[in-house]
């Protein structure tokens, strides 16, 4: 899974959202470092959709334009949560050996 | 509609129609709201005066090349553009990393480097400058730099061959340019072939180019056929320069560079055309568009060299060789017009986009 795709399934965990509200979501949870632009945000959107793990929500007019949000389904939660456990398992393994090494002039392991 | 809106709509015609008749909408939508602002000045100017960032407007392109030249989940139809350029891609940079290989062999041998084959006399007196120089050798390494490219794809480093593709287009643009100024201050051009020069640096690029189709949707490649490939290229490389050493008369010149390109494609063209007439193989519609796709540029390559010729008064002004070229000229179309109908009617037969999952799902309430 791409971290593009990872963010807006994130993004899409509490609340339905349209695509302005997913690229807004997506940098506030990033914290400013993923800034999606239409056409990847799209990119992904289109292939989430195809995959099964985003659907259509509900359509709103806004300043005179179509809205149509977007909802994470039960198998985008499910792909989402195996996905967040492996990135889990691999930080705790990379933060175990991280706490574990010392520089060999402190005298601990190399 | 404003001026920006109209802007950003240009720029989503680079995708499939059948794509922006689900999205398009949507995505201006997304696109303005980005653009929104509370103050009434800069609004109005951002919506008259304002355009899509480079950055908008490579994220589209990106996804058009995507969904055009498409990977292994895309329509048969996208994905049959996809595999065809994926191919000419290859084939151009597999060309230009035999060729670069053997430029700097041909540069040892020349300079006396490599103890076996002996040079002959008449290779020597044709060396512009005697024996080559370190200064040739220098030069002609650089173009080592599609090898590199051309591993690194083979090998699945699609990002570094794109790069290093892009790196090795700079020495022949460099010399295209500095012979084209040496022209136009009435200094002696590096070659007399400027035409032939100017259309071989846009085929790179072209080359160059079609590496976008290599994103992350595209296939894995298998490495082993392409570096046979390479080896078998190396092998045969040296038979133009044999066949000059070969024939009866010295000043003529019966296999030049586009000659070797047009010979190539016409005999991959009559295989390809004729392989299932004898019940050998099956065609895949990825290299009957690839083939047609390289047909023009070979045709172009020769016309455009056939061109320099007549104009220059260099070596190699030979009736003959202008009969040979016109004769391979006429053969690459006949071979490329039968490949481009065999392309058009494979293509066609082939379903195009599928409608996307969000057409067909009617929203929730």
């Amino acid at each position: 899974m791409t971290e593009q795709a990872f963010f807006i399934l994130t993004a899409l965990v509490d609340t339905p959202r349209h695509g302005y509200g997913i690229v807004g979501e997506v940098a506030d949870i990033s914290d400013g470092r993923v800034q999606l632009k239409v056409g990847t945000l799209y990119g992904v959107l289109d292939r989430l959709v195809g995959e099964g793990l985003v659907e259509p929500d509900r359509e709103e007019v806004h300043h005179g334009r179509l809205r149509r949000y977007y909802r994470l389904t039960e198998q985008g939660r499910r792909t989402l949560a195996a996905e967040a456990e492996r990135q889990a398992a691999n930080a705790r393994v990379a933060a175990k050996r991280l706490r574990a090494w010392r520089p060999a002039t402190e005298g601990g392991a190399a | 509609m404003s001026v920006l809106e109209d802007r950003y709509r240009s720029v989503l015609r680079l995708l499939p129609a059948s794509y922006r008749a689900v999205w398009e909408d949507e995505m201006v939508a997304t696109f303005l709201d980005g653009t929104r602002t509370d103050d009434a000045e800069e609004a109005e100017y951002r919506a008259y005066c304002g355009r899509p960032s480079r950055a908008e407007v490579a994220s589209v392109a990106g996804l058009a090349v995507r969904l055009r030249l498409g990977g292994v989940e895309a329509p048969a139809r996208s994905f049959a553009w996809g595999e065809a350029v994926r191919l000419v891609a290859l084939v151009g940079l597999l060309v230009h990393a035999v060729s670069a290989t053997m430029g700097v062999l041909q540069e040892l041998w020349i300079a006396g480097w490599l103890a076996w084959p002996p040079v002959p006399d008449e290779v020597l007196a044709l060396a512009e400058s005697g024996p080559s120089t370190l200064w040739d050798i220098a030069w002609s390494l650089t173009a080592l730099v599609w090898v590199a490219a051309y591993l690194a794809l083979v090998s699945g480093h699609r990002r570094a061959a794109k790069v290093l593709a892009g790196l090795a287009l700079a020495p022949a643009a460099l010399a295209a340019i500095v012979s084209t100024a040496n022209l136009a201050v009435g200094r002696p051009p590096m070659t007399s072939l400027m035409l032939t020069m100017w259309a071989d640096l846009l085929i790179s690029a072209l080359v160059v180019l079609a590496l976008a189709a290599f994103h992350g949707d595209a296939p894995p490649l298998r490495p082993r056929p392409w570096l046979v490939a390479y080896a078998v290229g190396l092998v045969l490389a040296p038979v133009p320069g044999l066949v000059f050493l070969m024939q009866p008369i010295r000043d003529l010149m019966l296999l030049d560079w586009p000659g070797v390109w047009s010979v190539a494609l016409v005999a991959a063209g009559l295989v390809h055309l004729g392989g299932p007439a004898v019940g050998r193989v099956g065609r895949a519609p990825g290299w009957s568009l690839a083939l047609a796709l390289l047909a023009a540029p070979v045709l172009a390559l020769r016309i455009v060299s056939l061109l320099d010729y007549a104009l220059s008064d260099a070596v190699g002004v030979y009736p003959v060789t202008m009969a040979i070229g016109v004769v391979e000229t006429v053969a690459v179309i006949a071979v490329g017009v039968p490949l481009a109908v065999l392309a058009a009617q494979t293509v066609r037969g082939l379903p195009s986009a599928a409608p996307s999952p969000a057409a067909s799902q009617t929203p929730a309430p």
